[in-house]
């Protein structure tokens, strides 16, 4: 396509009114297509964006605050609400961080169930994501069918956490209860039907002529840009770099796995479409081989300085109750160390780091959060500046940004 | 200004065709983006599309026809799983005493702060133990949900149930008081079970098992 700011030019070479080329429009922050309360102030010639302003802050939480009141197991609460697509990553990035700091080890089932739970995480982000691309775009039924999968995922989630969406699920050292006994049965149950899932979605958006283009070519980034921008997950692979956190720092236990990183060279929206496909499909692939290999065994550590014995334990032995209590009371609880740590997990939209500093009693001193979003949001000047008004709502869909994380 | 940001770089739709090496560990995520020219007619496929949309007249409904009432067939309410994270009761003990002691680790574990208890002596005829609570107060207009309360309590006197439809059209009455949590309990026919928040898993535990939500 030509320049469309030349083209509009073409059009009406007349239209050059200061009124006219001035115009500005918000999107959001009660626009559908922003999925979440954004706005962007545009300035338009036309239909075509001059200026683009992302402004965020409408759903500020205060989360980063919050969790300089509560202690580090509570904070696990918070975690969820940050990111309401995928809770559940980030409370195992979370608890990632908190182990790091303390120097916990998880045991191997503790590593294997969180790993397939965070896979099915990734599952019913990058699902819902596809579909919300797809019904930006106009394709309403895909969306529809798509929120059908992620129902299936969280009902497997209330099955195993006790809640569809504030799982709330992992503690220091481990999870708060071990999956039920016909966890394996529950999610083959569900990955057996979903390749074919993944098929039908293909089959209506991929060689769909409106979706192609819409999305090819549209909001390309370059490698480049993605790199200095902080950009991760599906964004930054569509864009041709194979960075991957489960790769380049391999956290659980995700080497004992087969699985590769999916790439695209062309930076656009369509590119970013293809690579959450093909990850979907990885993430099957890893749920698979956990599955096979799950082991036996406590998933908590059992160390109980850091996490609460069993009930029957509490409730027979003095040692476990002195336990029981030291951890859960103000002023003792789960006490790491002095000092700071960063870890970081990939999460479905890219890199999600906690970074906490502890001055050695039972409340953080200070948890900061790294949304993957946020980076995500900062290019979208870049990919829609001198382009199409409609292809920003494209833009906007494929970066997946969730405003919960934005605003912390 | 950013305008041009886009053409001054590398890895772009144009250069993709040469095919840039694939770093390892990685691969090419499948997929063609040259349409064929039948794909360009346009019609064929949105044909396509309608006709897989019609063939889903046919599937199953997933989803359930809530009016609220028939809270035991699984098409008109859906029923959690046991071990859900629903609304609270409190649970009693043999002698039909409440079985909290007012320790207040719920109270303290409780990221909402929605737990309020007041402890008092037993009364003379209570032989257990030194306390019980006058006054517990769950405000769940507040609570989260999150379970730490149960996971809390050291003589497993609290619990959630599996209610979770959680409505009402007054504020207060969605403070529930010591009373009421009891009443719950009893209600649902497990006042009095034992109900593992954390089922097997960690040695020493003999799964038992849990009790019956509604
Ligand atoms: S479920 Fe969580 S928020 Fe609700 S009362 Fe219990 S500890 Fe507090
Ligand atoms: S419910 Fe349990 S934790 Fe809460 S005050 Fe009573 S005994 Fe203590």
């Amino acid at each position: 396509m030509s320049n469309p700011v030349e083209t509009v030019e073409k059009i009406a070479p007349n239209a050059t009114s200061a009124v006219y080329k001035s115009m500005s429009l918000n999107l959001g922050p009660q626009h559908p297509a922003t999925h979440g309360t954004l706005r962007f102030k545009l300035e338009v010639n036309g239909e075509v964006i001059a200026k683009c302003d992302p402004e965020i802050g409408f759903l500020h939480t205060g989360f980063e605050k919050l969790g300089e009141y509560r202690n580090y197991n509570q904070f696990v609460v918070i975690s969820d609400r940050a990111n309401y697509l995928s809770p559940l990553a980030n409370n195992i990035g979370f608890a990632m961080a908190c182990e790091e700091l303390m120097d916990v080890k998880v045991p191997p089932r503790g590593q294997y169930v969180r790993v397939i739970m965070a896979e099915l995480a990734r599952i019913a982000d990058h699902i819902i994501s596809v579909g919300l691309q797809g019904m930006d775009l106009g394709a309403f039924s895909t969306m529809l069918w798509t929120f059908i999968e992620r129902e299936k995922l969280y009902d497997i989630f209330e099955a195993v956490t006790g809640a569809r969406l504030t799982t709330s699920w992992t503690r220091i050292g481990g999870i708060f209860r071990d999956v039920p006994k016909d966890f394996p049965d529950l999610v083959r149950g569900f990955i057996e039907k979903f390749p074919a899932v993944l098929e039908e979605i293909e089959y209506m958006l991929s060689r769909n002529r409106i979706f192609m283009d819409r999305t090819i070519g549209v909001g390309a980034l370059s490698r480049e840009h993605a790199i200095q921008y902080g950009v991760s997950g599906p964004v930054l692979r569509a864009c041709g770099v194979a960075y991957d956190v489960r790769k380049s720092r391999p956290y659980l236990c995700y080497n004992d796995f087969d699985f590769k990183i999916p790439v695209r060279f062309e930076g656009d929206v369509y590119a970013r479409y293809l690579v959450r496909l093909a990850e979907m499909k990885e993430s099957i692939k890893i749920v698979k081989q956990a599955l096979e290999k799950l082991p036996e065994g406590p998933v908590s550590a059992l160390d109980h300085k850091v996490t609460l014995p069993s009930k029957d334990m509490v409730y027979q032995d003095m040692e476990s109750l002195i336990h029981h209590f030291k951890i859960i009371m103000p002023g003792h609880g789960v006490i790491p160390p002095k000092g700071e740590v960063y870890s970081c997990t990939e999460t479905s939209n890219g890199e999600l780091g906690y970074y906490i500093v502890s001055d050695g009693t039972g409340i953080p001193y200070r948890i900061r959060i790294r949304p993957p979003s946020f980076y995500q949001l900062q290019t979208f000047p870049l990919q829609t500046e001198g382009k199409m008004l409609s292809d920003a709502v494209a833009v906007l869909s494929s970066l997946n940004v969730i405003a919960g994380e934005l605003d912390r | 200004m950013a305008g041009g940001h886009g053409h001054d770089s590398h890895g772009h739709a144009e250069t993709a065709t040469a095919t840039p090496p694939i770093p390892e560990g990685a691969f090419l995520a499948p997929g063609n983006t040259e349409m064929t020219w039948v794909e360009k007619l346009y019609l064929p496929e949105i044909m396509k599309g309608l006709g897989n949309t019609f063939t889903h007249l046919f599937h199953k409904t997933f989803t359930v026809d809530y009016d609220g009432t028939q809270r035991d067939d699984p098409r008109k309410f859906h029923i959690p799983r046991e071990g859900y994270r629903g609304e609270h009761y409190l649970k009693k003990d043999e002698a039909g005493h409440v079985k909290c002691v007012a320790c207040f680790m719920c109270a303290a574990a409780c990221p909402a702060e929605c737990i309020h208890i007041e402890a008092e002596a037993v009364p003379a005829d209570w032989q257990d133990r030194e306390r019980y609570p006058k006054r517990f107060e769950i405000d769940l207009l507040r609570c989260i949900y999150c379970g730490m309360c149960e996971e809390a309590c050291p003589v497993d006197a609290i619990a959630l149930s599996t209610t979770y439809n959680v409505v009402a059209d007054q504020r207060e009455a969605k403070v529930y008081n010591r009373e009421k949590l009891l009443h719950r309990g009893e209600e649902l026919g497990i006042s009095l079970t034992k109900h593992h928040y954390r089922p097997d898993g960690i040695p020493g535990h003999v799964p038992e098992k849990k009790a019956g939500g509604h």
